[in-house]
C-alpha cells in the first residue's frame, strides 16, 4: 500500500513499538511485525514441537498478537519477547508433541558424518549417547524451567526479555535457569564422568 | 563443552523456515488485518444490564487472548475419515433443516441509516435493542426487569469518536475513541465453507477450536442481523462442528420448548434451540430471540 510511503516514519527505521502503535489505526501495518519476526517464531515452535505444528501455531501467534496489539506495552521497543511469550503459551497445549519431538531427536540422532573409521564410530557413539541424555534431560524439566532454558539457549533472549516474555520476575528467571542447568548438567555428568567440570557441578 | 552449548547445537538442527512455509500464516494475518475492525465482536456489546450469561460475554473481551492460549486441537471425526458419531449426524440433520427454514424467511437488505431491532427474553428480563446498521447512528437499549424499565442510550461512532454514556445518560461534553459496531455485517460470506473460514479468521480460533468459534457464532445470532442466506450458511457451519450433542427437550430463554444443538469444548458450551417442527431458530437456553427486524427509527417497531 502506498500508505506506508506517505508515512512520516520510514518503515525500516520505526521500532516495533512504533509500528504496533500505528497498527491500532492502520491494521495492515502489523504485517511489518510478521515480516520481521515470523521466521524466528516459527523456528522456535519447530524446535520445540515440529515443523507442521509450527506452520499452524506461528499463524495463531500472530493472530493473537494482532488481536491484543492495543494492549502492547509501548515502552518495549522490541516485540520479540512478547511474541515468544505468546508462542510459548500456545505451545503449552501441545505438550505431547513436545515430548515426542525430544523422543524423535533422541531416536534419529544426527546424520553420520565422514568415513566410518573406528575413531569416528566411537565419537558418533559418544555423541549419540550424549544426545540421548540431553534430549531426555530436556523432556524431564518442568515446563517453566524448560521455557526459560530454551528461550535463553536457543532464542538468545536476555534475562530481562525472558522475564517480559513469560511475565515472571527476573529473579524467577535466574532461579529457573539455575535449576534447569543443574538438572541438565547432572544428566550429562552421569554419562561422562571423566568430565571434571560436570563432576564439580554434580557434587558441588 | 558446557550444557548451554550442547543445547544450542541441538537447536541448530532446526533451520529457519522458507517463506513458503510462512505463507499460510501470513495469509491468515492478512485477512484479519483486512477485516473491518467493527466486525471484531470481542470489542464491546452495547449493553449494561445483562443476565449472567451476558456478563460472561463481557468477560470474554478481557480474556480473548487467554481463550486463544487454551485453543485445543481437535480433529473432527469426519476430518480424519473416521465414523461420524450418531449424535453428530442427527445434529447435522437438524441444522441443515434449520438452514432450509432460515432461507424461507423474507430477505431484507438493511440500509446503512436503519436500525436492527431485536427483542429478547432471559427469564424475567425483556431486552429491546435498536442497533445502528452501520454502527454510526445512536441506538437504544430498553431493558425491562421486574416492572422497571431502564433506558440506555447507545451512542453511535462517527469519525472515530462517540459520546460518553454514563449512568444511562449521554454526557454531551465528552467523547471517547471508538470503532463503529455495525449490527449488520455486509460482507459475511453466504457459502458455508467461506463463512467457516471467515469466522475462524475473525474469531482468532485455531482450527478445531470449537469454543472460540462457538462464541463468535452465538454473538452473531444474538443481537445482530443476518440475511437468510448468511444465517443458513451459519447453521451449516455449526453442522460441521465436532462433537455436537442433541438435546431433545431443550427450552429457550423464554421457556419455549424446542430441540437443542449443543457443542462443548474445554468445559465451555453453547447451544442453539430450534422449533422441533418448523426448525425455526428460537434462541439460546439463556436467551430467547423473540423478534428481529429492520426499522427506520429508534424506539419503533414495524
Amino acid at each position: 500500500m502506498n500508505r506506508a510511503r506517505q508515512d512520516p516514519i520510514p518503515v525500516d527505521a520505526a521500532d516495533d513499538a512504533a509500528v504496533i502503535k500505528q497498527s491500532v489505526r492502520e491494521p495492515e501495518r502489523f504485517g511489518i511485525i510478521f515480516d520481521r519476526h515470523a521466521a524466528h517464531i516459527h523456528r522456535y515452535l519447530a524446535r520445540r514441537l515440529n515443523a507442521e505444528l509450527a506452520d499452524d501455531l506461528v499463524g495463531e501467534t500472530f493472530l493473537t498478537a494482532f488481536d491484543s496489539r492495543k494492549r502492547y506495552d509501548l515502552t518495549r521497543q522490541d516485540a520479540r519477547p512478547w511474541l515468544y511469550g505468546i508462542a510459548t503459551n500456545l505451545s503449552r497445549r501441545h505438550h505431547r508433541a513436545e515430548l515426542s519431538a525430544y523422543r524423535l531427536r533422541h531416536a534419529l540422532g544426527p546424520e553420520p558424518t565422514g568415513p566410518s573409521h573406528a575413531d569416528q564410530v566411537a565419537d558418533d557413539v559418544t555423541a549419540q549417547a550424549l544426545r540421548s541424555v540431553l534430549t531426555t534431560a530436556l523432556s524431564e524439566l518442568s515446563d517453566g524451567d524448560r521455557d526459560v532454558l530454551l528461550l535463553i539457549a536457543w532464542e538468545q533472549l536476555s534475562y530481562d526479555e525472558v522475564a517480559a516474555a513469560l511475565a515472571i520476575p527476573i529473579g524467577t528467571v535466574r532461579s529457573r535457569l539455575h535449576r534447569a542447568r543443574q538438572q541438565v548438567q547432572k544428566s550429562i555428568g552421569h554419562t561422562n564422568p571423566s568430565n571434571i567440570a560436570e563432576e564439580k557441578v554434580r557434587h558441588g | 563443552m558446557d550444557d548451554i552449548q550442547l543445547i544450542q547445537e541441538l537447536g541448530q538442527e532446526t533451520p529457519l523456515p522458507t517463506s513458503d512455509r510462512l505463507a499460510q500464516a501470513r495469509d491468515r494475518l492478512a485477512s484479519a488485518m483486512a477485516a473491518p475492525p467493527s466486525t471484531d465482536v470481542r470489542t464491546v456489546r452495547p449493553a449494561r444490564r445483562r443476565s449472567t450469561w451476558r456478563l460472561a460475554w463481557t468477560g470474554f473481551a478481557a480474556t480473548a487472548s487467554a481463550a486463544l492460549a487454551v485453543a485445543v486441537y481437535v480433529l473432527a471425526p469426519d476430518q480424519v475419515g473416521g465414523e461420524v458419531p450418531a449424535a453428530n449426524a442427527e445434529a447435522a440433520q437438524v441444522l441443515h433443516q434449520a438452514a432450509a427454514a432460515a432461507l424461507r424467511v423474507p430477505d431484507v437488505e438493511p440500509r446503512a441509516n436503519q436500525f436492527v431491532y431485536v427483542k429478547s427474553q432471559s427469564g424475567g428480563e425483556i431486552r429491546q435493542i435498536w442497533r445502528s446498521v452501520d454502527g454510526t447512528r445512536d441506538g437504544l437499549l430498553l431493558d425491562q426487569v421486574g416492572g422497571r424499565t431502564e433506558q440506555i442510550p447507545l451512542p453511535g461512532c462517527r469519525n472515530g469518536r462517540r459520546a460518553v454514556e454514563k449512568g444511562g445518560q449521554v454526557d454531551p461534553t465528552r467523547t471517547e475513541p471508538c470503532v463503529p459496531e455495525p449490527a449488520y455485517i455486509q460482507d459475511l460470506p453466504t457459502d458455508a465453507d467461506a463463512l467457516s473460514a471467515y469466522l475462524t479468521a475473525h474469531s482468532g480460533a485455531a482450527p478445531g477450536d470449537t469454543n472460540a468459534l462457538g462464541k463468535y457464532i452465538l454473538t452473531l445470532v444474538d443481537e445482530s442481523y443476518l440475511r437468510p442466506n448468511a444465517r443458513a450458511a451459519l447453521f451449516d457451519v455449526v453442522a460441521g462442528m465436532p462433537n455436537l450433542t442433541v438435546v431433545e427437550n431443550a427450552t429457550d430463554g423464554s421457556g419455549r420448548p424446542g430441540i437443542g444443538i449443543g457443542w462443548s469444548s474445554d468445559g465451555k458450551s453453547g447451544q442453539l434451540v430450534f422449533d422441533a417442527n418448523t426448525h425455526a431458530f428460537l434462541g439460546m437456553p439463556e436467551s430467547a430471540i423473540l423478534t428481529v427486524d429492520i426499522v427506520d427509527r429508534v424506539g419503533t417497531q414495524n
